[in-house]
Formats: C-alpha cells, structure tokens, sequence
C-alpha cells in the first residue's frame, strides 16, 4: 500500500509509555497513566503520516517516544538506516540512540519556548553539528548559512538572538535546528498551532517544499484536522492512548469508520456560512487514562454504543485495503464524511 | 419588534498605549455599530487589535493603554424587556472607568467571556462565590437567592450536578466546564450584549463545538447581542450574523458573513481566506496562498493603508500615500463597508493632494 512512496523507514511495534501515579511518602506506585497504549503503525519514506487527537491522547509523548526523549515502557522501534540496516530500539536495547538520533529529529510547537533567549540564531541552529562533533569553523557557518537559505531566512540575521524575530520567523530557526542534521525523519510537533492563519500557510507551504527537495519524512502531531488534510498522505487518530483508526487522508476524511473520528471532523467549523455543521457535538469528555472504561474506551460517548463495546475491547483490523479502524460495527456503520 | 434596533454605536475610537518606546495604536479609528440580538463576529490576526476594541468597550483597558478619543453609545433598552421606555443612550467612554455607573453596566449589562478559563477565575474562591458575587452586586437579592440563580445558571450551561458543583474550585473542573461556568458567570445577569473573547482558542475541537453550539442556544434564548472575537473564520462562518475585519487597528471589511465568505472585497480578507486550509476541500496536491510578509511591528506602522506592503493589488503613489476610509461598497443598499482605494474614485483626490 506504500509501495509508491518508497520502503518503510520506521516500523513502531507494540509501543508503550505508562507514567507510574504515585501516593503516600514512600511513592509507592498505585498505578499507570497509560499515555500510550499498545500502538503500532509504518511510516514509509517520503510520507506524511499525521497522528490526530484531542489533548491528552498520548500524540505527543508517541513522538517523543520514538525520538527517545521519553523511556518507553515496551514495544520496539525499528529504523531503516541509510545503508540498509535496521536499527531497533527498545526498552531493553538503546546502543542504538547515538546513530538513530542523528536520523530523526524534533520541530517544536511554540517557537517562543523552543528557542533559547541567551544563544544567537548560529548558536541554536549550530547546536547539533557541534554536539555530534560534525563541523567546525568556516565548514560549521557555512553549513548554517545554507540551511537559514532552505528556510527562508537571510544568514546576515544569525548573529541576533531570537527575540529580534517574528513567530513565524522563529518557527523557520526551529526548522533549520531540525535539518541541519541532514535527518530523514522529522517529527513536528504541532508545528503551526501557534502562529496566526497567514504565517500557518507560509510555513506548511515550506514544510512541503522541504520535504519534496530533501526526500523527507514527517511525522505530523496536530489537533487541526483542516491542516492535517492539506499536509498528510495517511492520518492516524488516536483517542486514549491508542489508534483508533488508521487511513490514507482521502479515504479517512470522505469514509470514516470508527464513530469518534466522525465526531473529530464534524466538530471542525466550516469556514463557509452555507455549510452549517451537521451533527450534534460530542457529549461528555476524554476518558481518564489513569483509569479508562471497560470495553472500547470510547463507548461512554459513542452514540452507536452496544452490549458488546462495554464488555469486549475492539482490536485494530483492516476494513478495506490500508484503511484499518479498532471498531466492533465498522462494516454496519454509515458515517458521513465531511461535504464536498 | 426592535430587532433592528442599535444597541451599541462606536465612533472613531481610539485605544493608544502610551510606552516609553513610543506609541502604539492598537484601536485607530474604530466605527460601528452593533444591532440588539446580533451576533458580530471581529476577527482578525494577532495585534490587530480585537483583543483591546473588546476592552475599550467594557472599560478594562489598564494604563499605559488609554481610550483617547471616541463615543461609545450605548442604547440601554428599557428595563427587563419592557421596551415602552425610550431607551437611554450613554456614552461609556465618556464616563470614569471606576465611577458607578461604569460599573453598574460592566458585568451585567455588558458582560464578557474570556480566552483562557483557568485565569479568568479566581483560583482561591470557589466557582460558586465568584458567580454570586456578581449577582449579589448587580441585582436586588440575598445571598440565598443569589446562590439559587447560580445554580440555575450553572444548570442552563450544562453541568451536571450544579448543586454540589458550584462549591468547587476552578481547578476541580475541565477546561470545558470552567468555560461553561464562565458563561453562566456572563450571563447570570441577563446581559444585552455579551463579548467572547477567543472563548474556545483553548479548547479541543469536539469541545469547542459543545461550546460554541451552547452559546448559539444560550444567545437566542436570552436575546442578547453578542461580540464573537476570534481569529478562528471557522467559527465565525458558524456562528455570526455580521463579521468585521480587523487588521492594525482599523476596521478593513464589515458585512454580513454570507456576503464575506462569498464576496470578499478588501484584498486582506481575500488573502486571509485563501491562505487558510478548508476541511473538505484542500487536497493534500494543492498549495496554500500565503499572504507575504508578516504584521509590521507597533511602532512601524506603514503609511497610507496599513496593508499596502503586503497587498497584492498595490497601487504605488496611492495605497502608500492615501489612509482609505471606509465606505458602503454594495449595490443592493445592504451593508458591505470595505476600507479600499480600489473601491474608493479617490483619483481626484490624488491629484488635489500633488
């Protein structure tokens, strides 16, 4: 199903993060937040694959999990190196991180918090070459005068320090910090959320061009599905620390099959007066992950609940061919998708 | 009926910020009027200057910021719907921030929602103290009384359980309920006009939505008039009757939203509209037209008409030199105001002016 967009670059198996909940003096554990519960998913190379939820569904720490920046708790990661090796990564076995960090990195989403106030524009986007011992002098400027080109940002500016720039210009910084590692794997977390509609669309025009030049591949954290249609290849939704649905971006916004990604979409306001939003919102809010329902964790809001989603929990399965959903009545279903 | 009957009238106000680095104008000039039971919708990006036009109008801004110049007309309809009396019209700018009678509007009359729910209440004081506190200022009712059209209130919001509810702090309920409870908080006085300020920026989208249908329910059913500031056209497009575009401080574009979306004058609002993703519609093959450039800084304000330098109609000698005022661009007699030199036969002007 991938085959047109190149090899699988990262294979994610199994992956889980539970963060202990502790009580009393001692900090005795009394239980987990299951921020990610149990996920697996391909991401070829070349592809945009975006991971869609609402806050606290685990998107983020999934991100950081496979970039290591959290300890997962199980599964494994596996990643095609250049050369045709397949680094794993798992709890156990981490000799793998110096070379495997040096392929994936990290956009942030504030581009005011991300940046650090005392080191110059050079400093920031210098960082990683300097760290990995890549480059130096004359080699290190140059390299770093070329990625402020690619992102659209004159290297006369980058002996200033951040504060003397635009969020969208910042947001640039934090892209050039990510590709001047030359990675192949890009994961950008909430990217754009917090810059205003017309700088969005100048850096996710960016984000495409880079990837088209550089062959990269991005995996896309968002919470704005209008955005997320117009970036990604295929979208995962997760609710509760798990995937709910995986499809390519078409077939997911035309066809959903599981009834909370229908209610994601619905939930969008339409920037067209004439089209009024259809469906009533969404009753009730996210389950707790430190304690979630029995069943499908999404039963308690699910207007097509039954007997079965209280009692038995739904496993992921293909319902058409690369369209997957984790729903006991995704055959008799008919959601509508979004108009137009 | 007095369904077109103006509620709120604001002439050429301006908000500045006095700051030791110079002047920022963040409301320049600002004109409009608002009908009773309407739904504006202000939107526009960040330090455009919707944020501070809300302010001026409840009287909040704090200094170095001051309302310099202006009326703000308040048409006051009579008293509990009794609309007989000939409505009072104050100019709210006109009166002392701290005086009586500012107050006695502020938060009852006029009431507003804010962005952020955890820090427009009071961590220290339950929900329920915050929301009587208001009624006890602003109606003639003991304290037990106050407490019952709380929990009313909290109740017509949506959330359940009001009774045991309404004794909890902020920090005990999700970002969701704390906005309900804002809005019961705003409403609980039957206000005339209510202005939300971003009032779902912080939320997620399947909460938003509850709101947002909420707010829709709550509007036709008090009858009030509402100021629906956000830089979300989404929104706007969902739930506004008028919508009024914003860019550094002056009013660019004001109409009816159906007009708007379909017939955007003002080369800002066409841009905006273009530039951002339509669920439903971009492809992931298309490309997004971005607007060039970014909002000047405060103090760099541009010459003639703010938004030459990233226009894409500019007219060199005239956008750069002439401030465009805005004038009734529709053919039918409806209202489509546009502050543009393309729709304005200011060429006579140009020649004067040389």
């Amino acid at each position: 199903m991938t085959t047109e967009l190149g090899e699988t670059l990262l294979d994610v198996k199994n992956l889980q993060v539970y963060f202990p909940l502790t009580a009393g003096i001692w900090r005795r554990t009394v239980g987990h937040v299951r921020a990610v519960d149990d996920i697996s998913f391909e991401l070829a190379e070349g592809e945009t694959l975006s991971l869609v939820g609402e806050s606290g569904c685990g998107k983020t720490t999934t991100g950081r999990a496979i970039m290591r920046a959290v300890e997962p708790t199980g599964g494994e990661v596996t990643f095609r190196m250049p050369d045709g090796r397949q680094l794993l990564s798992t709890p156990e076995d981490d000799s793998n991180r110096k070379e495997l960090r040096q392929e994936m990195q990290i956009m942030f989403q504030d581009p005011f918090a991300s940046l650090n106030p005392r080191m110059t524009v050079f400093d920031i986007v210098a960082d990683p070459m300097r760290v990995n011992r890549l480059a130096s002098g004359r080699e290190l400027e140059d390299r770093v005068s070329e990625m402020l080109r690619l992102v659209g940002l004159a290297p006369e500016y980058m002996r200033r320090f951040p504060h003397a720039f635009s969020g969208g210009q910042r947001q640039r910084i934090g892209i050039a910090r990510a590709l001047v590692m030359n990675p192949r794997l890009v994961i950008a977390d909430e990217p754009v959320s917090a810059l205003d509609v017309s700088v969005q669309a100048q850096i996710l025009n960016l984000m495409q061009d880079l990837q088209q030049d550089l062959g990269l591949t991005y995996l896309f954290i968002s919470h704005d599905l209008s955005v997320v249609q117009y970036i990604s290849h295929r979208v995962a939704v997760m609710y509760v620390g798990k995937i709910v649905e995986t499809a390519p971006t078409e077939k997911l916004f035309t066809e959903p099959k599981h009834p909370y990604t229908q209610a994601l979409l619905s939930a969008v306001p339409i920037p067209n007066p004439e089209i009024a939003n259809r469906t009533a919102p969404l009753q009730g809010e996210v389950a707790d992950p430190a304690n979630p329902p029995s069943g499908c964790y999404f039963h308690p809001r699910c207007p097509f609940a039954q007997e079965i989603c209280r009692t038995t929990e739904p496993l992921m399965r293909e319902i058409t061919e690369g369209h997957s959903t984790a729903c006991h009545f995704a055959e008799d279903l008919e959601l509508p998708g979004v108009p137009e | 009926m007095q369904e077109t009957d103006t509620l709120l009238e604001v002439n050429n106000l301006k908000t500045y910020f006095f700051l030791d680095e110079g002047v920022v104008r963040a409301v320049d000039g600002v004109t409009f009027d608002l009908n009773q039971k309407k739904v504006v919708g202000v939107v526009g990006e960040s330090g455009c200057g919707k944020s501070v036009l809300a302010r001026s109008i409840m009287r909040i801004v704090r200094p170095p910021g001051r309302s310099v110049e202006g009326e703000i007309l308040y048409y006051r309809p009579g008293q509990n719907g009794t609309s007989e009396e000939t409505p009072q019209n104050i100019d709210l700018n006109d009166l002392p921030i701290d005086g009586s009678e500012m107050r006695n509007i502020r938060g009852s009359e006029i009431t507003m929602v804010f962005q952020e729910p955890m820090v427009s209440f009071s961590p220290v004081h339950t929900v329920g103290s915050q929301i009587t506190e208001g009624i006890l200022l602003h109606q003639n009712v003991d304290k037990k009384e106050a407490r019952g059209i709380a929990i009313d209130m909290l109740r017509r919001v949506g959330i359940p359980n009001p009774e045991t509810r309404i004794d909890e702090y902020p920090f005990n309920l999700s970002g969701g309920m704390r906005q309900r409870a804002m809005i019961a908080m705003a409403l609980s006085c039957n206000p005339q006009l209510l202005i939300a300020d971003e009032p779902t920026t912080a939320l997620d989208v399947t909460t938003q939505a509850q709101i947002l249908e909420l707010m829709r329910e709550l509007q036709a059913e008090f009858g009030m008039a509402m100021m629906l500031i956000t830089h979300n056209l989404g929104v706007v497009a969902q739930m506004a009757d008028e919508v009024i575009v914003m860019y550094l401080g002056k009013i660019v574009e004001h109409t009816d939203v159906a007009t708007l979306f379909r017939d955007p004058k003002h080369p800002y609002t066409e841009e905006l509209l273009k530039s951002i993703p339509q669920i439903g519609r971009t492809r992931q093959t298309d490309r997004l037209t971005a607007i060039t450039g970014t909002v000047p800084p405060p103090f760099a304000r541009p010459a003639g008409c703010p938004f030459h330098p990233r226009c894409p109609k500019f007219m060199p000698g005239r956008c750069d030199v002439i401030e465009p005022q805005l004038d009734n661009v529709s053919e039918d007699g409806s209202r489509h105001l546009v502050s543009c030199l393309l729709y304005s036969d200011a060429t006579a002007e140009v020649q004067t002016d040389a």
